[in-house]
């Protein structure tokens, strides 16, 4: 593995019960990449996301990110970012505190709760308890939540859930920036056209492993739509 | 870790989810040995210490089943996980505020207590509080780290008073035996070996929990 690999995982198995979802997963990502993770349900992506998460063991294989084999110290925690498919946040903590309380897990500065919240949209909305938000408020804060302590690997599972136009304009921004930056950004998503709008780099993960990789020439959204139905065809 | 005690008590005074509930069990528990128990008034300080700790680890069953359902709405308890906070930090943490909530829950029984059974729970009242303290620590230390493996089953509010109360009878045991002798006038260095034995299992479960939390956390 080169010191410009963000993420290597190497024969990655999972299983759950009798059902094996990843099968000998194969991937590396370099550093400053953005990875947009395709796939039908099922496939692998929010498991895989997971396990390089730190939140599932992989039954066999080896995961590495940064150089470190998983599990992660606290410190490599640090520099990753993961939203999934739920929230993460308090339903009786207002928008503000819920940030201030992650901030203080992250020992950085409770400052830039306002700064997140600015980014994406919802200072208006910053001293309303959680509960009282809708799916596509709460899922502009979770992102908030992800981006407060500036990672430098970005998991990102279905970040597009609920969120509307606007608010789609909004990630696609965060992640350009973000990219230009240097963040390496790993999304899983089936929404092809945002997603190959603000990636590097296009994977399609079915049955378990990676079925077909753009390596560096990004298809178009029309051209994606069919290597898609192929390679999953082809798994 | 003061960033998590900060969040669960905000949490509790906001909701009002599980004080007002584990008093409301307390007083039920007391109210019916009250009247299913016509005692001497010879006979009541023995019994009567029995009964307070059968309403605290009763009731603590109720809070300490709580621990980790606010982390497990909203998936909460993923966020925590990918935070770079120290797994020990975290149960010991949870530890802090399930004691303090116990704690508080005890001062609001214990006057009740005392009008139900008429006994001299006052006359020494440092030592009571150091007995009661001492045995809601090593309560507390074995349903916190329990709470979170009862977490993972389909009927957590039956595995988790299976999983922990054989673990903690020793510790009543003792807690039982030394508040009896407090409440008959015992100093603290007149306990003896359920004073050693208290002691000893708050040290040894809180140890354990916090090596041992990184393990039931992950999967």
């Amino acid at each position: 593995m080169s010191d410009d690999c963000a993420v290597s995982a190497k024969g990655l198995q999972r299983r759950f019960a009798a059902v094996q979802v990843l099968r000998g997963l194969d991937l590396e990502v370099a550093r400053g990449q953005a990875v947009a993770l395709f796939g039908p349900n099922g496939a692998g992506k929010s498991t895989l996301l997971r396990t390089l998460a730190g939140l599932l063991r992989a039954n066999d294989g080896v995961v590495r990110i940064f150089g470190e084999t998983l599990p992660a110290t606290g410190e490599l925690r640090r520099r990753i970012g993961y939203l999934g498919h739920e929230s993460f946040l308090y339903r009786d903590l207002t928008a503000r505190e819920n940030l201030a309380y992650y901030a203080r897990l992250f020992s950085i500065d409770i400052g830039r709760a306002q700064a997140a919240l600015v980014e994406v949209g919802m200072e208006r909305f910053a001293d309303r308890r959680v509960a009282t938000f809708s799916r596509g408020m709460l899922q502009r804060v979770a992102l908030a939540r992800v981006f407060l302590h500036d990672p430098e690997l970005l998991l990102l599972d279905e970040p597009l859930t609920g969120l509307d136009p606007q608010g789609a304009e909004v990630l696609a921004s965060m992640l350009v920036e973000r990219r230009k930056r240097g963040t390496t950004i790993l999304m899983a998503t089936h929404d092809l056209e945002r997603a190959l709008a603000c990636s590097t780099r296009a994977l399609v993960l079915a049955r378990g492993r990676v079925a077909w990789d753009s390596g560096t020439q990004m298809p178009s959204a029309a051209a994606m739509a069919g290597l898609y139905a192929g390679a999953v065809a082809a798994a | 870790m003061l960033a998590l005690i900060w969040k669960d008590i905000v949490l509790e005074a906001r909701t009002r989810e599980t004080l007002p509930a584990l008093f409301v069990l307390g007083v039920l528990i007391l109210v019916a040995f009250h009247f299913s128990l016509a005692m001497r008034p010879e006979d009541v300080s023995r019994v009567a210490s029995g009964i307070l700790w059968v309403a605290i680890v009763f009731a603590a069953i109720l809070a300490l089943g709580r621990t980790f359902v606010i982390e497990r709405d909203s998936g909460c308890i993923e966020g925590l996980l990918t935070s770079p906070v120290d797994r020990g930090s975290i149960y010991l943490a949870k530890l802090t505020v399930n004691t303090i909530l116990l704690l508080a829950f005890e001062v609001l029984l214990v006057p009740v207590f005392a009008l139900f059974f008429d006994v001299p729970l006052f006359a020494h009242p440092l030592r009571l509080a150091a007995i009661m303290a001492a045995g809601t620590v090593g309560i507390a230390a074995t349903g916190t780290l329990f709470a979170l493996a009862a977490l993972g089953t389909r009927a957590r509010e039956m595995v988790l008073p299976l999983l922990v109360l054989p673990l903690q009878a020793p510790l009543l045991i003792a807690a039982v035996q030394a508040t009896e002798l407090v409440l008959q006038g015992s100093t603290l260095d007149g306990l003896g070996v359920r004073g050693t034995l208290l002691v000893s299992f708050d040290v040894l479960f809180v140890t354990a929990g916090w090596l041992l939390f990184e393990f039931v956390l992950v999967d």
